[in-house]
């Protein structure tokens, strides 16, 4: 038997009643999102799933502001977002997410997910070393919209930016990104 | 999407680690009340945790008169006590009993001490921390799956007025007295052991168990740590020293 997705509209229009079960089903739809949408931020998963848990509460409990009929997942992230800015500590934490994941690239320690070898492990590496050598609005614009997933307007609510700045954003830094591993080929 | 956005898609899995289980978390919090967490919710909790842990031991004397006869020999190491007895209790398996998931920030404001915890590259599991098993000054950071953990660390503060917390063994565990970092400690291996609360009069309350696995107690700055898994008395030493 095939189990049909379940319907988001009609799990809020259900949590808003106080229907905790239907939110935690609106949790776990989005939990994947939220969590590494929190990540970008944080740059560290203990303080990233603080910053979730914390944002998902939050908004249930915020729920009847919600306006009936709009999207959910952008009002959701713009809330966990807040939280995870409220968290994000030193600067030397700042590029702990890349150079981390770059640094096990390099080691070769452990296998890479079945996901990860479409792309070899030195480019892998390289595209790692070219994000992290971007300026932090650049790293953020491009790991919402390419290693979480999110659309423009999903991504505007995360990063408090107007749809059109995402936009021009994505396209600088994407540019600046091949400038990066061109130069990085070429020397 | 070009091929260099594709790449970038592709990278995520190696730069996040698997996301949490957060569902039964965040249910769990929906119901709270707004939570004072201020020094004087945590001074009348102490007073309270201390209330119900000498009630609990006075009922366990009541209720489990044979784990008195059963206690051979005894170690005491600041608030834990570990007792080798002839016999273990029945401990119901498969669910660990730690207490209640909570944030680590949270967790903090509620014990008197700096909480501990294995550097980063010391351990690749997730932290998970939880309070409340015993009901005083005690935290558990789980390392792994809360399913299958890696490690339990607890930290427990020894300057309550009751004895705190205890390990009950049987005839298969060795026990080892050694040193950490110049403290006496305890290593203990073999057959599957299990806590319980010592009251202030000394008698074992086998009320609250869990089972626990290879364990190292031992002392640092007035609180007592116990460190427990699948692990070595190499691996633990070293683990022990890797606490921040």
């Amino acid at each position: 038997m095939v189990s049909r997705p379940p319907d988001e509209a009609a799990l809020v229009a259900r949590a808003k009643r106080g229907d905790a079960t239907a939110y935690g089903e609106l949790v776990r739809l989005h939990q994947d999102i939220a969590f590494r949408t929190a990540c970008l931020i944080t740059h560290d998963a203990a303080d990233a799933e603080d910053a979730a848990q914390d944002g998902f509460v939050k908004a249930y409990r915020a729920l009847g502001r919600f306006r009936d009929g709009a999207p959910f997942r952008p009002w959701l992230l713009q809330i966990v977002a807040n939280e995870a800015r409220n968290r994000r500590r030193s600067a030397g934490r700042r590029a702990a997410l890349w150079a981390r994941a770059a640094q096990e690239d390099v080691s070769g320690g452990a296998a890479p997910p079945p996901e990860t070898t479409v792309i070899g492990a030195e480019r892998r590496a390289a595209l790692l070393a070219g994000l992290d050598s971007l300026r932090e609005d650049d790293r953020a614009v491009l790991g919402c919209r390419y290693l979480v997933g999110l659309n423009e307007v999903e991504t505007a609510a995360a990063l408090g930016l107007r749809v059109g700045t995402v936009k021009s954003r994505t396209a600088r830094a994407l540019g600046r990104l091949r400038l990066v591993l061109r130069e990085e080929v070429t020397t | 999407m070009t091929l260099l956005e594709q790449e970038l898609a592709e990278l995520a899995p190696a730069v996040f680690t698997e996301t949490p289980a957060l569902s039964a978390a965040v249910l769990s919090r929906l119901n709270e009340a707004p939570a004072p967490r201020g020094r004087a919710w945590r001074r009348r909790h102490v007073v309270v945790a201390v209330a119900v842990v000498v009630a609990v031991a006075i009922g366990a004397v009541l209720a489990v008169p044979p784990a008195r006869s059963t206690v051979l020999r005894w170690f005491g190491i600041g608030g834990v006590t570990v007792q080798v007895v002839d016999r273990l209790p029945s401990v119901p398996t498969g669910v660990l009993q730690i207490g209640v998931q909570i944030r680590l920030a949270d967790a903090q404001q509620r014990v008197p001490f700096r909480i501990l915890r294995l550097q980063r590259n010391a351990i690749e599991a997730r932290e998970i921390a939880y309070v409340g098993h015993f009901a005083v000054d005690e935290v558990t950071l789980l390392y792994g799956d809360p399913q299958r953990p890696k490690l339990l660390l607890t930290e427990a503060s020894g300057r309550l007025n009751v004895q705190f917390a205890g390990k009950l063994a049987g005839p298969g565990t060795r026990i080892e007295q050694l040193t950490v970092d110049g403290r006496p400690a305890l290593w203990i291996e073999g057959a599957p052991h299990a806590f319980f609360f010592v009251g202030p009069n000394g008698v074992p309350v086998t009320g609250s168990l869990r089972l626990a696995r290879n364990t190292l107690i031992w002392q640092r700055d007035g609180v007592v740590l116990r460190l427990e898994g699948q692990i070595t008395r190499a691996q633990a030493l070293r683990l022990a020293s890797r606490l921040r």
